[in-house]
């Protein structure tokens, strides 16, 4: 497994069968090295603060990229994209939305907590596996965060 | 006189001593005759003098012209060389100075402005004690009289004046004056003197008092007249013969005719109106019979022509005899009167018509519940024949009242300010039904407090009823206001987890069809392989299916923004995206003129992809598809349509074509999810438009759509 303090891709997502053709799709672009997978809000929430399950992680070592489903057990994705994006610590954490969604509030209301990408899951698994690697390789490989 | 008669004794046989008895008798007769003579003498000037006082005080204007004429006329025919009159003071305390004198000799001017001076109270003297005694007095010498008998005693000695004789003017007992005469010349009291001068004095007295007389009768008449002529009423008397023997001023202004135009002409004939003098005759003659009327109008005709009503209170006058003369009218004219009586008479009729014919209830009520009055609409509107019946039945308008508490909560709100305004009451009608009255009351009072209550009262049953219907429809309405919101949320939830739920397991149904065809393609055979694209091409479809509906169920909530649109411009980009994904066909597009309409442009784009895309598929069979698009404009609302010479469609389904998931055609002939039309109208009703179909089978199919012209129409409630 991963070290927590290395993630570079940390997908939230709840449904089993999304997180295997998620990460069916990584592996085919190879980068599934360093992915996290966490299955609600609150342990993603725990993950990003440092707390709970999560408090031996430096809160300092951030994700290249947050793969946040909408629809999560416990806490759900608007209010973990909230609590993030109005933190200090977490708000420069690339979150990008990857959900089934096209609610067009659920899309106004992630632009306006801070979302740096909504992306809609699509059916067709070829369409599926290459929004995944697009996005994937966009954001670990082409895109520089900040330190 | 029996010296007269002695003398006629005479005898022929006397002797010597007779005749020297007879001839003194005859001397003494003789003496006696010649006295006789003289005495009828005075007799005769006495009665001369009284006949030209007589003449001359009759003929005086006034008191003090009599009393110069009667001073002087009694100075030159009784020798007496000056006379003076004394006249009680205006408050009869004493006797004053007249300016009124006579003299014949002398001059006597420093006597009479020295005597001026003089006033003698009753009894002081010589005017005094005259007043007093109502006596002539003589004095054969004032000069050599004491001062307390003759006051003026030295003044007199210069004046040289001595004999004075001083007799009263006595008129209806009262001493009018006082006249006194003196001689320069002392003489003993001559009592013959005395008797004329006094029967001067009492006719002077008894033409003073009938001068008098005549004056208070004159002032009398001047007062009445006056009384007439101020009088704000006609005065009239009638004399039996049916003319004016009077009228005062106020009846000659009333009647514009001088006085003297109107006494002594006939009064019926001159000055009534010609259609009620028979009339006003036969009162009169009935009055003049003593026929008790006291009290009759009747109009008058003036100079002018105009009638005037006169209300006339009469008497009767009667002479010595008891014998009626005339009759004596007082009149007033009411003729103003009158015409406020008849203006108040009409007004009242015309309140009166409001009253009897208003729709609303108008009612009176007395303080202790009774009904004092009601017009016909109470009385109806209770189910009362007649407002009497109502009065009469209704002892106590409380019993009126469904809840009596109303009826004292109503009077007291009308103590407290006077009125009540717009007060909801329930009234039981004759028969039980209960009416619902609006009711409007105020006060009447006078100075001894609240006389009644009176005001409207409007039936506003059906308004209760229809306010009542009302209310229970905004309530209906309302809970289905709140059950769709509710559906509305519902339907949001349904869409928002099939958005999301729906897809997922689609997703892994295509996801893990694809990686068992790609990573175990060695364990499947073909028929294995063509399962799996069965499975694959139904989830596609599924999700496509699934992605229509929620476009369907977005469209009623999307907000639409409003804009020109080009339609020709619209169609034919959408007519061009569509013909590159069937680029082996033969189609061909016929673009006529389309009217520029308002609305949602993404919408509109929508309506377009549909029916041409549908115009596209169900042309396949065809070898040239022919494609139309035309519009135009219609009253407020512009009429578009898309034509094709398709496969077209059996009317009688035409209904159906527009709702969700139907379908037509098998699947198998043309793919399809049937929620295309349904979508068209969607979006056409959200513009407030229309949507329908023509088609026939192999016939091709119209899709017409309608989008008004103005604004306000545009999205509606959905």
């Amino acid at each position: 497994m991963t070290d927590l303090n290395e993630v570079e891709i940390l997908l939230v997502e709840d449904n089993p069968y999304d997180v295997e053709l998620t990460l069916t799709a990584l592996k085919e672009n190879n980068l599934t090295n360093k992915v996290h997978v966490l299955n609600d809000g609150a342990e993603a929430l725990e993950f990003v603060f440092a707390t709970g399950a999560h408090a031996q992680r430096n809160i300092k070592n951030i994700p290249k990229v947050m793969l946040l489903d909408l629809k999560l057990p416990k806490v759900n994705g608007l209010e973990v994209l909230r609590k993030m994006k109005s933190d200090e610590r977490t708000k420069k954490i690339p979150v990008v939305i990857l959900t089934s969604s096209q609610e067009e509030r659920d899309v106004m209301e992630s632009y306006n907590l801070g979302v740096n990408s909504y992306i809609i899951k699509p059916i067709d698994f070829n369409k599926f596996i290459d929004a995944v690697a697009k996005l994937s390789l966009y954001w670990v490989l082409l895109n520089r965060p900040p330190h | 006189m029996s010296l007269k008669r002695d003398n006629g004794k005479m005898n022929k046989d006397k002797t010597k001593e007779q005749l020297k008895n007879e001839l003194v008798e005859l001397r003494q007769s003789i003496a006696g005759l010649k006295e006789l003579e003289a005495k009828q003498k005075q007799v005769d000037e006495e009665i001369r003098l009284l006949l030209s006082l007589i003449q001359a005080i009759s003929e005086a204007e006034n008191l003090n012209a009599a009393l110069e004429i009667a001073l002087k006329k009694v100075c030159e025919a009784t020798g007496w060389d000056y006379g003076e009159a004394w006249i009680p003071s205006p408050d009869g305390t004493v006797l004053e100075f007249s300016p009124v004198w006579y003299s014949s000799t002398g001059n006597l001017k420093r006597f009479r402005s020295l005597s001026e001076k003089f006033t003698f109270p009753p009894g002081i003297g010589l005017p005094g004690r005259i007043w007093s005694a109502m006596q002539p007095e003589w004095i054969p010498d004032v000069s050599m009289s004491p001062e307390t008998v003759f006051p003026r005693v030295q003044i007199v000695k210069e004046a040289g004046l001595k004999a004075s004789l001083g007799v009263p003017i006595i008129a209806r007992g009262d001493v009018m004056a006082v006249l006194l005469f003196f001689m320069l010349g002392s003489r003993e009291k001559d009592k013959q003197l005395v008797d004329i001068v006094s029967a001067v004095a009492t006719h002077l007295g008894s033409v003073i008092q009938r001068k008098k007389n005549e004056k208070e009768l004159q002032e009398e008449r001047d007062n009445a007249q006056r009384y007439l002529d101020i009088a704000k009423v006609i005065i009239m008397v009638i004399d039996a013969d049916q003319k004016v023997a009077l009228i005062n001023k106020r009846g000659c202004e009333i009647l514009e005719y001088e006085e003297n135009e109107i006494v002594g002409k006939n009064w019926f004939d001159n000055f009534l109106p010609t259609r009620v003098k028979d009339e006003v005759k036969a009162i009169f003659e009935k009055l003049m019979e003593e026929e008790p009327i006291k009290y009759f109008e009747n109009p008058v005709l003036t100079r002018s022509g105009e009638e005037k009503i006169v209300a006339w209170h009469n008497t009767l006058l009667k002479n010595d005899k008891g014998k009626i003369i005339s009759t004596l009218s007082s009149g007033e004219d009411i003729t103003e009167r009158k015409h406020a009586e008849e203006e108040l008479r009409k007004a009242e009729a015309k309140y009166r018509s409001i009253f009897e014919n208003a729709i609303e209830g108008i009612y009176q009520t007395t303080l202790d519940g009774r009904i004092a009055s009601a017009n016909p609409a109470f009385a109806r509107t209770l189910g009362y024949a007649s407002p009497q019946e109502l009065i009469t039945e209704v002892t106590n308008v409380r019993n009126l009242y469904v809840d009596p508490d109303h009826r004292d909560e109503l009077i007291r709100l009308i103590q407290a300010q006077g009125f009540v305004e717009n007060f909801e009451v329930q009234f039981y009608c004759k028969d039980g039904k209960i009416v619902w009255f609006l009711l409007n009351t105020r006060v009447l009072r006078d100075s001894s407090g609240i006389v009644c209550f009176e005001g409207t009262a409007t039936d506003i049953t059906d308004r209760k009823r229809t306010g009542e219907e009302i209310l229970k429809l905004n309530r209906e309405l309302e809970r289905h206001i709140i059950q769709l919101g509710e559906a509305n949320k519902e339907l949001e939830a349904f869409s928002y987890s099939v958005s999301h739920d729906l897809r997922a397991p689609l997703r892994a149904i295509d996801g893990f069809s694809n990686i068992l065809l790609k990573k175990h393609a060695d364990k499947l055979d073909d028929e294995g392989k063509r399962v799996l694209d069965i499975i694959r091409i139904n989830t596609q479809k599924m999700g496509e299916l699934i992605e229509n509906l929620l476009t369907l169920s977005r469209l009623g909530r999307k907000e639409m923004a409003l804009s020109d649109i080009d339609m020709c411009g619209l169609a034919k980009d959408v007519y061009e995206e569509l013909r590159a994904t069937v680029p082996g066909r033969a189609l061909q597009f016929n673009m006529k003129t389309l009217p520029a309409a308002i609305g949602d442009i993404k919408l509109i784009r929508q309506v377009f992809v549909n029916l041409l895309s549908n115009a596209i598929k169900f042309t396949r069979l065809r070898e040239i598809a022919v494609i139309e698009v035309e519009g135009w404009n219609e009253k407020n609302e512009n009429i578009y349509y898309v034509k094709d010479n398709g496969v077209g469609f059996d009317m009688q389904y035409s209904d159906q074509l527009f709702g969700v998931f139907q379908r037509l055609h098998s699947e198998k002939d043309f793919e399809g999810t049937g929620i295309g039309l349904a979508i068209i109208q969607r979006i056409i009703h959200r513009h407030g438009g229309r949507v329908w179909a023509e088609g026939k089978i192999d016939e091709g199919a119209i899709f017409y759509f309608t989008l008004p012209i103005k604004e306000e129409k545009y999205d509606g409630f959905e």
